[in-house]
């Protein structure tokens, strides 16, 4: 293991990845702070750039951007109840109390050390769990790797938005476009209509620009005024460490978040935005003063920014081991992979252990890089909100065009990224998420993949899974997850179903 | 949302049937197990199924209060007015960029939205094209040597 380690170390700590670990952390500490812009559609839009970058260098980068972006997303909650990103909303809640009180330096301060601290402790569990994982992974077949991915996509139209019916129909969806393009075992072209660019299928990157990133900039055009709100919130940054007490307080709910967060990190389809609002919770029901949480109280700040790290550290679990993606980030790290011919899964560690370990170790100093520039830099951040979204929209939306552009140097990306980011923002007026189409489209292929080698096992034989103890659970998993909001409902009829979207949106 | 819930069923009844009639195109089953065209089949028909389940709820729900949209769920033409100016922009950005060039289709694009939507001052808007087109030229021609069509600007490649 130390040997292993040692050497993720001599690949992470080379001048260029160390170079491109810093970028990756800063850019994703801006994107957290940047409301509307998150990991996804940074990522998507890096995507391309990383063509011609080595693969540890470009998978380093691009998880920073993962995990800065959990650092960035709460400093704007914090000072102006403005989460910068998704998992940052609960932070929101008790963060923002706090700067109301003159404690916004305690709130930053904590929710940084805390979210250094998940993350550290979120890569030691990483690095003693992900080989036995490896190897269990080995051990899986078509059968269970269908039923996987088929229980991590129930989970993700599980928690993503109110109307069950609407998010399957987005999944559906997402699994039929990914059927679009060359077949993966006939070769056929299916659905190509005789357009050049449809034999490859469609290209993840520009149409995860379009339903996130395009999206987005429809609705800031369509906001009456730009970011006037953010210019007048005043902040002051008095203490940016926490006191003894604050510590004191801090230190449980650090702990449980961090190993709470990783285990539903793990899990496909949990992720940072799940955790942080389950981690929020039980801080709640654990406390002795609950009637606090919602006034201030620096529990709700510490727990929930802990456990949103350390979910994203978690998440690459199931990517590094399995070649699973548990989210749409880690399903857009997986088009890095494939971009130079690698396949993530069981075989890297074995294959390939300085990518394995360098990635791993990358993330220890990532941690340290954010927490050393993110206590000092918290007011140049916010300097960044003065930027009016007029004119951030349009920049975004040239960003987006030339990386689509540049991805097959074809003018088609940029349409790609117009259709879906039209169709991003009409699924928002009606109000579909676009989340379970993404991760649906990427996992497609897999899922295909997995079912016909499945059917060609059993001989076309369906009652043969039952024999399969372990896709069993998983699919036992799945189907619960479809049955659960209604039993819940009938039990309880004021039911209302946890999501990770806002349907106000 | 009724209304919205029912349009947007049937459009994608429609999108869920023409996968259902494509996927015959392509084999269903051979001797070896599904074919190409059984997981299009399978999903094809599970996406009608759902899209018509959605019409049938949606005819029979009643509008409530929650269904009351806010002004950002609006379809209204007064607050989507903007959007669609800004689809024609990107439109004109898709259609223009091969003939005219990166860098003036990303200058033209910039300053016409910034003017149109932003209502700062010309010069700012001036501005922030400018440095928006050279941003774009130093960050990926110059640093990431991303090759961007040049257009009617092509004789400068000469002195490039």
């Amino acid at each position: 293991m130390l040997d292993n380690i040692l050497l993720g170390f001599s690949a992470s700590l080379a001048p260029l990845n160390l170079l491109y670990c810093l970028i990756g952390v800063t850019l994703g500490t801006v994107v957290g702070v940047l409301p509307g812009l998150g990991p996804v559609s940074s990522i998507a839009l890096l995507l391309p750039v990383t063509y011609k970058m080595d693969l540890l260098s470009a998978v380093i980068m691009l998880s920073g951007i993962y995990y800065g972006v959990q650092y960035g997303g709460t400093i704007t909650s914090v000072l102006m109840k403005i989460p910068g990103e998704a998992s940052s909303v609960v932070t929101c809640i008790d963060g923002y109390e706090m700067a109301k009180k003159g404690k916004a330096g305690a709130a930053l301060g904590i929710a940084a050390f805390g979210s250094f601290i998940a993350g550290t402790l979120g890569i030691i569990i990483l690095m003693f769990l992900a080989p036995p994982l490896a190897k269990l992974a080995l051990m899986m077949g078509p059968p269970e790797y269908m039923a996987l991915m088929i229980a991590g996509l129930s989970l993700v139209i599980y928690l993503s938005s109110k109307s069950m019916i609407k998010s399957l129909m987005m999944g559906i969806l997402g699994l039929l476009l990914g059927t679009i393009g060359m077949d993966p075992i006939s070769g056929q072209i299916r659905f190509g209509m005789g357009i050049k660019n449809l034999m490859d299928g469609v290209d993840l990157a520009p149409m995860a620009m379009g339903l996130f990133g395009l999206a987005e900039v429809f609705s800031l055009i369509e906001s009456k005024e730009g970011s006037s709100e953010f210019l007048k919130a005043k902040t002051k940054l008095r203490e940016i460490l926490p006191n003894r007490k604050d510590w004191r307080d801090s230190f449980f709910p650090i702990t449980r978040g961090s190993i709470f967060g990783f285990l539903m990190g793990i899990l496909p389809g949990g992720g940072a935005v799940m955790a942080s609002f389950v981690s929020y919770a039980m801080e709640r029901r654990l406390s002795k003063h609950p009637d606090k949480f919602g006034t201030g109280a620096i529990e709700g700040v510490a727990g929930p920014e802990s456990s949103n790290n350390s979910a994203a550290i978690g998440a690459f679990v199931p990517l590094l081991t399995l070649g699973i993606p548990a989210n749409v980030v880690m399903a857009l790290l997986i088009g890095a992979f494939m971009i130079h011919g690698v396949n993530p899964g069981p075989l890297l560690l074995r294959d390939n252990p300085v990518l394995f370990w360098g990635i791993i170790t990358s993330m220890y100093i990532g941690n340290l890089l954010l927490l050393i520039q993110n206590v000092p830099l918290i007011g140049l951040f916010v300097k960044i909100l003065k930027v009016p979204s007029k004119i951030m929209a349009p920049l975004i939306t040239v960003i987006c065009f030339i990386g689509a552009y540049s991805i097959n140097n074809n003018i088609s990306g940029i349409l790609v990224v117009i259709i879906f980011g039209t169709m991003g923002y009409l699924m928002r007026k009606f109000r579909y998420d676009p989340a379970p189409l993404i991760l649906a489209f990427v996992l497609g292929p897999l899922l295909e993949d997995a079912f016909r080698q499945t059917m060609m096992l059993f001989r076309g034989d369906v009652s043969k899974i039952f024999e399969r103890s372990i896709a069993m659970v998983f699919l036992g998993v799945a189907f619960f997850l479809f049955i659960s909001p209604f039993i819940t409902k009938f039990f309880k009829r004021n039911y209302s179903k946890p999501t990770f979207i806002d349907d106000k949106r | 949302m009724k209304k919205r819930d029912l349009i947007s069923s049937l459009f994608f009844l429609f999108v869920g049937i023409l996968f259902l009639i494509g996927s015959f195109n392509y084999s269903i089953w051979d001797r070896y197990g599904p074919g190409p065209g059984f997981f299009p089949l399978l999903l094809g028909s599970i996406f009608s199924i759902l899209s018509f389940l959605l019409f049938v709820v949606s005819s029979f729900r009643k509008e409530n209060k929650e269904d009351e949209l806010g002004e950002s769920d609006s379809m209204k033409f007064s607050v989507i007015h903007r959007t669609i100016i800004f689809l024609c922009l990107l439109l004109f950005f898709y259609f223009l960029f091969d003939q005219l060039g990166f860098l003036l289709t990303i200058f033209i694009f910039m300053i016409v939205t910034l003017i149109s939507f932003s209502k700062r001052p010309m010069k700012l808007s001036f501005s922030v094209s400018i440095f928006t087109t050279l941003l774009t030229y130093f960050v990926f021609v110059k640093l990431l040597g991303v090759q961007l069509p040049w257009g009617v600007l092509e004789p400068l490649l000469r002195f490039y």
